[in-house]
C-alpha cells in the first residue's frame, strides 16, 4: 500500500492549483477594482474626467469579473 | 414497535446533530464579517441561517451511506449510527464550550468509526480510506488555506496600499457580504445533506424506502434545511468570538481575503471531489492572513489549541460513539438503550442551556469594536 493509492493526487493537486489561481485572483481582482473605485473618485476631485472614465471602466471590468466568480462558484455548488 | 421507535430517534438525534452542526460552524462563516463591521452580529447570523437553508436545496446528491469507504458498509446498522451521532454531538458541545472550531463532518466520523470498532471490530474499519478521506486532507485544507489567504492578502495590501484608508476599508466590508454569503452557501450545502444522508440511511434499513437508488424525501430535505438553519441562527457567539478576533483581530482587507481564500479553496475542491473540512479550511485561512501581515499578529497558543482539538475530534468522538454502543447494547438490540441514551442527552442539553443563558446574562452578545 503506497500513499499513491490512498490519495488520489490527481485530485489534490487540481485542487491545489485551482485554489490558488482562484483565491490570488479573487483578491487580485477585487483590490483592483476597490483601488480604481478610489482612483476615480480622486480623477472626478481633481477634473480629470477621462482619467475617471477610464479608473470607472477598470472597475466595472473588475466588480463584473468578480460576479462571474460567484456565479462560477454557485454553478460548482450546483453540479457537485 | 421498537424499529418504529429507533427510526424515530435516529431521525431526531441527525436533526439534533444537525443544528449542533449550524451553531457550531457558524463561527467559519460570520466571524470574519462581525470582527470586521462588515456586518451586525444578528445581521451576519440572520443572513448566514438563510443561506444555509437554501444551500441545503441547493444540491440532492446525497449519498446514502455515512463514513462510506472509511467503514464497511454492512456494518452501518441504525444503532451504529445512533452511537455515532451521539458521539459527534457530545464533541461539538465540548468543543463548543471551550470555543475551538473543529470539524463537525470529522466528529460524525469519528463517533460511526468508534461505534463500528465495538459492534464489528476492527476488520469493518477501512484503514486505507480513514487515511486518504478523513486524515490527509484533515492536513491539506488548513496549509492550503493558510498559503492562499497569506499570498492573497500580501497582494491585497499592494494593489490598494496607497488608496486613503477609508474608501478601501468600506470596499473590503462591502465584499465580505458576498464572500461571507458564498461561505454560508457552501457550508448549507456540503453539511445539510449529511444529515439527509444519515436520515435516509436509517429509513432505508427500516424499509420506509427501496434499498435500491433511495429517493431522498422532500420531509427529510425540509427538515434538515431548517435544522441546520435554525442551529445557525441561535449562533455560536463562544467559537464566533474565536475565529473573529481571538485568533487574530482583523481589518476589513484581511476578513475578505480570509473568506474569499477559504471559498476558492472549499469550491476548489468540491469541483475535484476531495473532501476538505470548511472548519479546517476557514481557520487556516484565518491565520494565514494574519501571520502575513505580522506574524506575531496571529495567537499562536490559541492556534495550537485549535490543532490539539482538531487531532483528538477523531479518536474522542470515535470513544464517545465507542461508549454509547457498547452501553446502548447492554440493554439488547432494540430501542431501550439508544431511548435511555436519549433521555440522558437531552437532561445534559437541558442542564447545559441553563448554565448558557445564566453566562449569557452575565455577558452580552458581542457588538462591533
Amino acid at each position: 500500500m503506497t500513499l499513491a493509492t490512498i490519495v488520489d493526487g490527481g485530485a489534490l493537486a487540481q485542487v491545489v492549483w485551482v485554489s490558488i489561481a482562484a483565491g490570488l485572483g479573487l483578491s487580485l481582482i477585487f483590490s483592483l477594482a476597490i483601488a480604481g473605485a478610489a482612483r476615480a473618485s480622486q480623477c472626478r476631485r481633481a477634473g480629470d474626467a477621462s482619467g475617471a472614465v477610464v479608473w470607472s471602466a477598470i472597475t466595472a471590468i473588475c466588480v463584473a469579473a468578480c460576479a462571474l466568480a460567484v456565479v462560477l462558484g454557485v454553478i460548482v455548488m450546483l453540479h457537485k | 414497535m421498537d424499529a418504529d421507535l429507533l427510526l424515530v430517534l435516529v431521525v431526531g438525534t441527525a436533526l439534533a446533530f444537525d443544528f449542533t452542526n449550524g451553531f457550531h460552524d457558524t463561527a467559519n462563516v460570520v466571524a470574519t464579517s462581525i470582527s470586521t463591521r462588515a456586518l451586525r452580529p444578528r445581521a451576519a447570523i440572520g443572513l448566514a441561517a438563510i443561506l444555509n437553508f437554501v444551500g441545503a436545496f441547493l444540491s440532492l446528491a446525497v449519498a446514502a451511506t455515512i463514513a462510506s469507504g472509511i467503514v464497511d458498509a454492512g456494518a452501518v446498522t441504525q444503532p451504529v449510527i445512533f452511537a455515532g451521532l451521539v458521539g459527534a454531538i457530545v464533541w461539538n458541545l465540548v468543543t463548543w464550550y471551550f470555543g475551538l472550531p473543529s470539524s463537525s463532518s470529522h466528529a460524525l466520523i469519528g463517533g460511526v468509526v468508534g461505534a463500528v470498532l465495538v459492534s464489528h471490530g476492527p476488520d469493518a474499519v477501512i484503514g486505507e480510506g480513514l487515511l486518504g478521506k478523513v486524515i490527509i486532507p484533515a492536513l491539506v485544507a488548513p496549509v492550503l488555506a493558510f498559503g492562499v489567504a497569506g499570498l492573497g492578502i500580501l497582494v491585497a495590501y499592494r494593489v490598494v496600499g496607497r488608496q486613503r484608508p477609508g474608501p478601501v476599508a468600506r470596499g473590503f466590508r462591502a465584499g465580505q457580504i458576498v464572500s461571507g454569503g458564498l461561505l454560508a452557501l457552501a457550508h448549507g450545502t456540503n453539511d445539510a445533506q449529511k444529515t439527509m444522508g444519515v436520515i435516509t440511511l436509517a429509513l432505508v434499513a427500516h424499509g420506509s424506502l427501496p434499498a435500491a437508488n433511495p429517493q431522498v424525501p422532500i420531509w427529510v430535505v425540509v427538515a434538515s434545511a431548517s435544522a441546520i438553519a435554525l442551529g445557525t441562527y441561535s449562533g455560536g457567539w463562544r467559537i464566533i468570538r474565536t475565529m473573529g478576533s481571538r485568533i487574530i483581530k482583523m481589518d476589513p482587507a484581511q476578513g475578505f481575503v480570509a473568506q474569499g481564500s477559504g471559498a476558492a479553496v472549499i469550491l476548489a475542491a468540491t469541483h475535484a471531489g476531495f473532501p476538505l473540512s470548511t472548519t479546517h479550511v476557514i481557520s487556516g485561512a484565518v491565520m494565514g492572513a494574519g501571520a502575513a501581515k505580522r506574524l506575531s499578529a496571529v495567537r499562536w497558543g490559541l492556534a495550537g489549541n485549535i490543532l490539539i482539538a482538531w487531532l483528538l475530534t477523531l479518536p474522542m468522538a470515535g470513544a464517545t460513539g465507542a461508549v454509547v454502543y457498547a452501553f446502548s447494547s447492554i440493554f439488547g438490540s432494540g430501542a431501550t438503550g439508544p431511548v435511555i441514551i436519549a433521555a440522558l442527552l437531552v437532561t445534559g442539553l437541558v442542564l447545559l442551556s441553563i448554565v448558557r443563558m445564566r453566562q449569557a446574562s452575565a455577558m452580552p452578545e458581542p457588538e462591533p469594536a
